[in-house]
């Protein structure tokens, strides 16, 4: 009974490592999302309001969700309270806080925040655009192995357990 | 000086600079008049009128990091949201303080885009003189006189410019609106004027001279139209414009008296025009006088 129970155990937990790595997938794939409509709100914004950028990472704050809001909102933070030299040591120190994000995002937003507030809005609308299109690569080669990947994760959890509970036997 | 001004200052500053600042003594404090920032020299301060270190324990060279460190956290760290201010070589502060810059001038088609490579910055503590322009409001009371303030630099034409505006907006009752070319008559900040220039008052900021006053001929139906030093010719044309609509004007120009009026071809046209029917001629020592025209 007690035998059964460990091998049932087994299998449960590697299935659900399996399916907590396919969940991150999707997690990230949200993440993405939400960071490209971020950056499309910042592109409008610049371009049509000149918004300065305390006032505007707090409507990105608002306007996305889970990570990014945080990330977003802590970065507001920071250039309300003008303790910091440049846009850029702030975007460092708040990506840096934020495990959240995977290390490809983290240089897409390490780059992006190198050139914020620097340039004149023509060139502040290229750093942003820049941004965009390296984030929406990124989501789409995501999209493209998305299913594979999250079936390869489950498949791969769900017989590593069986593997380690026919050993247990 | 309050301390919400030296908040104010000191919030543009990294906190070595601001401490030195709080440093000073209670009545250096009160009369600072600016902050000089040059790159590679030592942080000194303009004190009743006299340029000494800020700091005499520890000098505080200005570097290229304090230079951004003060422009971004001025600018919100958003050049492109300031980028005509920047311009013109200067960004607005809360409270009516302003941070003047020097730099290699980036020009296109003759025109002067922004500054890069910064290598000084001034910033200097706005003077509000609240009822120095008291002698000259009782003088115009509400009669409409388009008057003309004289003075050599440093002065206080703007000073007593703002002074009279909001003495005119709120003793008088007057609408009066101001063409606030360089942001230092009313100093707005996020569309608030930092500096009092009465609750009848309506400012149009950092825009030609010329096109301020034809927008606010149009729009706010003025009595009065304030606008700080007279420098082009079409100036001098809106200004005409203006006063055939009725509308009283009030102006200051580079100018040590009458005489000194006279040898300059565009005041002289100005004053041919007979727009101008009073005269205040403030001398060096901020002294003024009134005259009426010939």
């Amino acid at each position: 009974m007690l035998k059964t129970l460990g091998i049932l155990m087994v299998i449960a937990g590697a299935s659900g490592t399996g399916f907590s790595m396919a969940l991150n997938v999707h997690r990230t794939s949200e993440l993405l999302q939400q960071l490209l409509a971020a950056l499309e709100l910042m592109r409008n914004e610049i371009a049509c309001r000149r918004t300065p950028l305390p006032e505007l990472m707090r409507q990105l704050q608002a306007a996305v969700r889970g990570p990014a809001s945080e990330f977003f909102g802590r970065l507001a933070g920071d250039l309300e309270r003008r303790q910091v030299g440049t846009v850029a040591a702030s975007v460092r120190r708040q990506v840096a806080a934020t495990p959240a994000f995977p290390s490809p995002v983290r240089q897409v937003l390490l780059q992006l925040g190198a050139g914020l507030g620097q340039y004149d809005a023509e060139g502040q609308l290229r750093s942003v655009e820049l941004a965009e299109a390296r984030l929406r690569s990124q989501l789409e080669q995501l999209r493209a192995q998305q299913q594979a990947r999250v079936r390869s994760y489950c498949t791969l959890g769900v017989c590593a357990g069986l593997a380690l509970a026919i050993l247990a036997i | 000086m309050s301390e919400l001004r030296i908040r104010q200052i000191c919030a543009v500053l990294p906190q070595e600079v601001a401490h030195a600042v709080t440093a000073l003594p209670p009545e250096q404090l009160t009369a600072l008049e600016e902050l000089r920032l040059r790159r590679g020299c030592e942080l000194t301060a303009v004190i009743d009128g006299r340029e000494a270190p800020l700091s005499l324990e520890r000098p505080l060279i200005c570097t290229r990091a304090l230079l951004e460190h003060v422009v971004n956290t001025a600018s919100g760290y958003s050049a492109y949201a300031v980028s005509e201010a920047l311009r013109q070589g200067f960004l607005p502060l809360q409270g009516g303080h302003r941070l003047g810059l020097c730099g290699t001038a980036v020009v296109e088609q003759g025109r002067v885009t922004t500054l890069r490579e910064l290598s000084s910055a001034n910033l200097r503590v706005a003077g509000q003189r609240p009822g120095c322009a008291a002698p000259v409001a009782e003088a115009l009371g509400p009669a409409p006189e388009s008057t003309l303030i004289l003075g050599p630099p440093g002065s206080g034409k703007t000073t007593l410019l703002r002074d009279l505006v909001r003495q005119l907006s709120d003793r008088f009752g007057q609408r009066v609106g101001v063409v606030d070319s360089r942001g230092e008559l009313a100093s707005c900040v996020d569309g608030q004027p930092q500096l009092a220039v009465g609750r009848r008052t309506d400012v149009i900021s950092l825009i030609p001279k010329a096109a301020g006053m034809e927008l606010l001929l149009r729009t706010m139906n003025p009595q009065w139209i304030a606008v700080d030093e007279i420098t082009a010719p079409a100036d001098v044309e809106t200004m005409a414009g203006a006063s055939y609509c009725g509308v009283s004007l009030l102006a200051t120009a580079h100018a040590y008296g009458p005489e000194d009026l006279q040898r300059r071809p565009l005041y002289r046209q100005l004053m041919e025009l007979g727009i101008f029917t009073k005269l205040v001629v403030l001398d060096r020592n901020k002294h003024l006088r009134m005259e009426r025209t010939a």
